[in-house]
C-alpha cells in the first residue's frame, strides 16, 4: 500500500513501493498510490519509468498545485479536485509511454486549469478525460496536446466537459498541435447541463429529481475511475445534492 | 389501472402540434396497440403520459382511476405505477444496473428490500429473459447491444411491478428470440397480474401475437383514425399506411 497525504502542516506517508522525496515521486515498479493534497500550494512532479505499470488516485482538496508527469511507462491517474487551480505539465518520453488521466472537479470559485501534454518520442498515447461541475464562478479549461513532426503513431485524445449549475461564464479552450500526419486525435468540448433525455429515463423509474441529479453526478465524475471503497467513501460525499437547476 | 386520455392535444416547446384531440380510454386489464406512420406522434403519446417536460398540454386530460395526473411529475407518475419501456434506452456508464434498480425498488417501498430478496428477485427475472448475470455488475446499458437494452426494459418492468405498462417500440431491434422471450416475460406478467393495462405501440404484428390484445388503433397525425382488433394490424402491416396520405391529398385537394 502506498498513500501520501500533504497538507499545509506537512507530510504523512506509508510506502512500500513508491520512491518520495523532495516533492518528487518515482515508480520504478509497478504500483498504485493514493495522493492527497489539503490546501496545499507548491509544485510536484511524478515519474513513470521505462516498462512500469502506474496507478494514482489523487485527491486536491483547496489545493494550487502544478504538477509534471515524466512518464516513460504507463500510468493511469484518476483526479479528483474541489476548487482545484494549477498546471499540469504532461511528457511522454519512451515509445509506448502511455496517459490515461481521469479528472473530476467540482468548483464553487473562480478557477483555471491548464493541462499540456507534449509526445517527445513516437508510439506514444494520452488519453485525457477532464469533466467539471462549476456550482458558482467561473472555470476554464487550457488543453492543449502537442505531437511534433518527429513523433509518428502517436494517439493524442482529450474530452472535456463543464457542467455549469452558475451563472458565470465557463470556458474550454482546445488545442492539438499535431504536425504529423499519421497521428490518432481527437477532441470534444462541452459546456452545459444534463441531457433532459437521462433526466427522463431516471425519473421515469421513480426516482426524484435529487436522486436522478446524484446518481447522475457520481457517473459523471467518478463512472470511469476504479477506487477503492476507501477513495469512494472519501469522495462521494463530495457530491452536490442538486434539486432545482 | 385504467387510463383515461381526453381530448388531449399538445405541443413541442418549439410550437408544434404533435398531438391534436387525442382520446383513448384503456381499461383495467386491457391490453391496447396503436400503429401509425413514422411522426405520427406514438412516442410522444408515450412520452406524454409520463409527464415529459419537453411537450406542453395545450388542452385536454389523462386520467389514472379517475384522477387527473396533468399536475403530477415524471417520477410521481412512475411510483403511481406507470412504466414506459423505451424506444432507445439511455446509458449511464458509472451507474450500475444492480444500484439503479435497487434505487428504482426502494423509491416505491416504505420497507427498503433487502440486498438477498432483492439479489433472488433479480437472478430469477436475468434467468427468465435469457440474461447474463454478469450483466448486473455492468453499467446501465453501456455497451449494451440493442436487444440486450430492450431486455433490460422489460427486466426493469419485472421488478418494478407496474400497474400500466407502455412499450414503445418494443419490437425494434429484436431478434426474432429476443422478441419471443421478452414479449412472453410481458405475457406471464400479466397472468400474473391481470389488474395491469398495456398500451402497445408498434409498426409490426408480431408482438401483438403474444401478448392478450383488445384493441389496435391506428394512428394518423396525431389522432386515432380507426380502431379494430389484430385483423387491422394485419392489414396494416399488409397495406401499409398509403392510404393515409391518400385520405390526406384528397382532403388537402378539397
Amino acid at each position: 500500500m502506498n498513500k501520501i497525504i500533504i497538507t499545509n502542516r506537512g507530510v504523512e506517508q506509508e510506502l512500500d513501493s513508491v520512491l518520495f522525496s523532495e516533492n518528487k515521486i518515482i515508480f520504478n515498479k509497478d504500483a498504485r498510490l493514493s495522493l492527497s493534497l489539503e490546501n496545499y500550494e507548491g509544485s510536484l512532479s511524478i515519474e513513470v519509468q521505462e516498462e512500469i505499470s502506474a496507478e494514482v488516485v489523487l485527491f486536491l482538496n483547496n489545493s494550487k498545485v502544478d504538477f509534471t508527469y515524466n512518464i516513460k511507462g504507463d500510468l493511469t491517474l484518476s483526479s479528483f479536485g474541489l476548487n482545484y487551480q494549477g498546471k499540469i505539465s504532461i511528457s511522454l518520453e519512451k515509445e509506448q509511454a502511455k496517459i490515461t488521466l481521469y479528472s473530476a472537479s467540482i468548483n464553487d470559485q473562480d478557477r483555471k486549469v491548464v493541462t499540456k501534454i507534449k509526445h517527445v518520442v513516437p508510439e506514444t498515447i494520452s488519453e485525457l478525460v477532464q469533466h467539471v461541475v462549476s456550482l458558482k464562478g467561473s472555470t476554464t479549461l487550457e488543453v492543449e496536446g502537442i505531437v511534433p513532426k518527429s513523433s509518428s503513431q502517436c494517439v493524442c485524445k482529450q474530452d472535456n466537459k463543464i457542467l455549469n449549475f452558475g451563472t458565470s461564464d465557463c470556458t474550454i479552450l482546445p488545442k492539438l498541435l499535431i504536425d504529423n500526419y499519421d497521428v490518432e486525435a481527437a477532441h470534444s468540448a462541452y459546456v452545459g447541463k444534463f441531457s433532459e433525455d437521462e433526466l427522463f429515463y431516471l425519473q421515469s423509474r421513480g426516482l426524484d429529481e435529487a436522486t436522478c441529479y446524484y446518481l447522475l453526478l457520481k457517473s459523471y465524475l467518478f463512472g470511469k475511475m476504479s477506487l477503492t471503497d476507501e477513495e469512494k467513501e472519501l469522495f462521494y460525499p463530495h457530491i452536490p445534492m442538486i434539486k432545482e437547476v | 389501472m385504467k387510463i383515461e386520455i381526453k381530448n388531449l392535444t399538445v405541443k413541442t416547446k418549439d410550437e408544434k402540434e404533435i398531438l391534436k384531440n387525442f382520446s383513448l380510454t384503456i381499461s383495467e386489464g386491457e391490453v391496447h396497440a396503436i400503429m401509425g406512420p413514422n411522426g405520427t406522434g406514438k412516442s410522444t403519446l408515450a412520452k406524454v403520459l409520463l409527464g415529459d417536460s419537453a411537450y406542453e398540454v395545450i388542452s385536454g386530460d389523462i386520467l389514472v382511476d379517475g384522477t387527473s395526473i396533468l399536475d403530477k411529475t415524471t417520477d410521481e407518475r412512475a411510483r403511481m405505477g406507470i412504466f414506459l419501456a423505451f424506444q432507445s434506452p439511455i446509458s449511464i456508464e458509472g451507474v450500475s444496473n444492480t444500484e439503479f434498480l435497487k434505487t428504482a425498488m426502494n423509491v416505491r417501498r416504505e420497507e427498503k428490500i433487502g440486498l438477498y430478496p432483492f439479489l433472488q428477485t433479480m437472478n430469477q427475472a436475468l434467468k427468465d429473459l435469457n440474461m447474463d448475470e454478469a450483466m448486473m455488475h455492468r453499467s446501465l446499458n453501456q455497451d449494451f447491444s440493442g436487444g440486450e437494452r430492450k431486455k433490460n426494459e422489460i427486466l426493469q418492468l419485472k421488478l418494478l411491478e407496474p400497474s400500466f405498462i407502455i412499450l414503445d417500440e418494443l419490437d425494434s431491434g429484436l431478434d426474432v428470440d429476443s422478441l419471443r422471450v421478452c414479449a412472453t416475460n410481458i405475457a406471464n406478467y400479466l397472468k400474473d397480474h391481470p389488474k395491469t393495462s398495456v398500451l402497445v405501440i408498434t409498426h409490426y404484428p408480431r408482438i401483438l401475437s403474444y401478448l392478450p390484445l383488445n384493441y389496435v388503433h391506428r394512428m394518423n397525425e396525431g389522432a386515432i383514425v380507426e380502431t379494430g382488433d389484430m385483423e387491422l394490424a394485419k392489414k396494416i402491416e399488409k397495406e401499409g399506411y398509403l392510404r393515409d396520405n391518400v385520405l390526406r391529398e384528397d382532403v388537402n385537394h378539397e
